[in-house]
């Protein structure tokens, strides 16, 4: 069976109307993830004044119902932010590759606080913004205990929509930033997206 | 944008407390010429401020806080993260204005106390029990233990030590949970708990609440070698409402005073452990300077409006009807518990932290109600004069004992919710009504209007823990229901 993975990046506090919304059309149940928006410009980064507290839904639909979803969330008029479609598979089946694809979701796992430094480099390439998720990674087998519990690193996941042309050009801005030329300082992948609009406009 | 947003919030939580004054103007017992004005540009004075504080809590205290706390963990060396924690402590007391604030009042009051003594009483005291918290969560210890065996020594110690010295201990423990060290603590907690590989949210809170037990505890020692001393005349001297010009200077310097220390600790850290690039540390620097006008802002607002007003309320309401002062007060409780910055702090980490399953609005108005109640019984005792033991006792024993029954994330929580509470808005506007009911109804101010801090903080411990009873519940329920299945 093939599906897909809905994205939705919107402002804090939306999404679990938005759920109700998905619900509705079809979907069976969702993800919620707390984000940071990262500023639209330098200057406001700098400024400190751009950034903004941001949920990402995720909800795993079939094609027969992904159309309905995908139209019923972004009909919905009172949010801000970006819906995506990205085609995933859970019964192993392989869904196939969009051809006519225009963007990119790019994704960076990095030290936590490089985020931000790599955003800047991702728009210096043509990105226009991003989405930080604050997370962990899992420590590895010669992590030494402290007092009986394991630290582990502290991670963030950068989330980008890009023009498909200019992935490349991002991903090569990315590594050649010095914070990512150790080995084992991040990684980043890509995902092809199928449709992407951007919600309230 | 993220400042209009928080303009807005801050807004809506401070408007109300302008309308309710107004009302009270024109339709109960106007106050002096000129005040209201006074009041309504202190409070504008207050959302600029409290905005911009919160913008710079956002992205630099914060931030670098949480850096701080995780780096001392991943250092792997217990004296590394205990002398922080101390370290961190002493400094967030200096630098924290509310500490100045009450060292002057009690210096009125109680002149065998030094200035000196005392703020390195409650300096080592927050230092110290920083480090306790730091040992719980490394080794595992009970928050809820903690809590049973500090409160039954601190009411055994204040049953020897003078108890002119309670108030001001546990008044002391409210003040030291102020704006600028409730999210700092709260912050090298997050950073703690986030680098440790079980994740634990309970982890998160506690500190603050630990860093209020600690001063009461260090002046409650102070008070076995210092009788307390009688307290000296009731006079009360109140500034006069208004003069915002004047007051930019002294706010300029209480500001400078406050973050300086807390600046040169943070750039000490970024040479010795954090070493950040150039761009993250020009956006925590970007957030002192928010911090730096919005706190200036704040205290402008605060002594120029708020402070003068709030007395010159208490006054009028107290001579028109002194049964009146209870609903003013459980009202005014209610309304200003909303526009404390640290309040705001609290509830947006708590939100982050639970994924939103705990909202924003869920959390104020249960804090709102828990302080409303508190002003109600305060204002009992303003005009009655009860010894403060009757109060005190029996809503501490009843924390801890719920503490025993709610989810282990809100055994620190609640406590933590009742400390910040009992921020900057209860030491100016709440105490200056308390002061000003009380000399309108007769009373002795020094014993009956202070402690009303200590109040402040105390019964919204009890209605957080309630709500974790509910919380529970529902879990339960939805666990049940749902039979584990999850998406």
């Amino acid at each position: 069976m093939r599906n897909t993975l809905l994205f939705a990046i919107v402002e804090e506090g939306k999404s679990d109307a938005l759920m109700q919304v998905a619900k509705k059309a079809g979907s069976t149940g969702g993800t919620i993830l707390t984000g940071r928006g990262t500023a639209s410009s330098s200057l406001l980064c700098i400024l400190g004044l751009g950034d903004s507290h941001k949920e990402i839904l995720m909800t795993m639909v079939s094609d027969a119902v992904k159309d309905a979803v995908f139209k019923a969330i972004s009909n919905d008029r009172h949010v801000h932010g970006v819906l995506a479609a990205v085609p995933a598979s859970w019964d192993g089946e392989a869904s196939p590759a969009p051809k006519t694809a225009e963007w990119d979701l790019v994704n960076v796992i990095c030290t936590s606080g490089y985020a931000d430094d790599i955003m800047t480099a991702a728009r210096k390439a043509g990105a226009s913004g991003g989405t930080i998720v604050n997370g962990r990674g899992t420590a590895k087998a010669d992590d030494i205990a402290f007092y009986g519990s394991t630290l582990v690193p502290e991670k963030e996941l950068l989330m980008m929509f890009v023009k498909r042309e200019q992935t490349e050009k991002i991903l090569a801005s990315i590594a050649q930033l010095s914070c990512m030329q150790k080995s084992g300082s991040g990684i980043a992948f890509t995902f092809a997206v199928q449709e992407f609009i951007k919600l309230g406009r | 944008m993220e400042l209009l947003k928080k303009l807005k919030e801050v807004g809506s939580s401070i408007i109300p407390i302008l309308a309710l004054v107004a009302l009270m103007h024109f339709f109960i017992t106007p106050l002096p010429a000129g005040s209201l004005t006074s009041f309504i540009i202190g409070g504008f004075l207050l959302i600029a401020g409290l905005s911009l504080f919160l913008l710079g809590v956002d992205i630099g205290l914060l931030p670098i806080g949480e850096r701080i706390g995780s780096a001392a963990t991943r250092s792997k060396h217990l004296l590394v993260l205990l002398g922080t924690g101390f370290l961190v402590g002493v400094v967030i007391i200096l630098a924290e204005p509310n500490i100045a604030v009450l060292a002057e009042q009690v210096k009125g009051v109680n002149p065998s106390i030094s200035k000196t003594s005392l703020v390195s009483m409650i300096a080592i005291g927050v230092g110290f029990y920083l480090m306790v918290g730091m040992v719980r969560v490394v080794f595992h210890l009970s928050l809820r233990l903690v809590y049973l065996v500090s409160y039954a020594l601190l009411f055994i110690l204040f049953i020897f030590s003078p108890i002119e010295m309670m108030g001001i201990a546990f008044d002391a423990g409210g003040a030291a949970t102020g704006p600028l060290s409730v999210p700092f603590i709260m912050a090298i907690g997050i950073g703690i708990a986030r680098v440790q590989k079980k994740q634990n949210d309970a982890d998160n809170f506690g500190y603050v609440s630990l860093a209020l037990i600690g001063p009461t505890f260090a002046l409650g020692i102070l008070g076995l070698f210092n009788d307390g001393g009688a307290a000296s005349s009731g006079e009360v001297s109140v500034a006069a409402a208004g003069n915002f010009l004047s007051l930019i200077q002294p706010s300029l310097a209480m500001t400078a005073q406050a973050l300086v220390p807390l600046l040169l600790l943070c750039l000490f850290y970024q040479f010795l452990l954090l070493k950040m690039p150039l761009g993250q540390l020009v956006r925590m620097v970007t957030g002192f300077v928010y911090l730096f006008i919005g706190l200036t802002l704040f205290f402008m607002g605060s002594n120029g409006g708020f402070i003068p007003v709030g007395y010159q309320i208490g006054y009028a309401i107290g001579t028109y009807n002194r049964y009146l002062l209870l609903l003013v007060g459980a009202v005014i409780g209610a309304i200003t518990v909303l526009s404390e910055p640290s309040v705001w702090v609290l509830v947006n980490q708590v939100q982050e932290i639970t994924q939103g399953h705990i909202k924003k609005p869920l959390m104020l108005v249960a804090l709102a109600i828990g302080v409303g109640l508190s002003l109600f019984l305060a204002m009992i005792r303003v005009i009655t004069g009860l010894s403060i033991w009757y109060f005190v006792l029996p809503t501490y024993a009843l924390a801890v004992f719920l503490s025993f029954f709610v989810p282990d994330l809100f055994v620190g929580l609640s406590f933590d919710s009742g400390s910040v509470s009992s921020g900057p808005m209860a030491s100016t506007f709440i105490l200056a009504f308390a002061i000003g009911s009380s000399v309108s109804v007769g009373g002795n101010p020094l014993t009956d209007a202070f402690g009303v801090i200590l109040f402040v903080s105390m019964t919204p411990v009890v209605i957080v823990e309630l709500l974790g009873l509910v919380y529970k519940r529902t879990q339960k329920k939805m666990a049940a229901s749902k039979g584990g299945k999850s998406i």
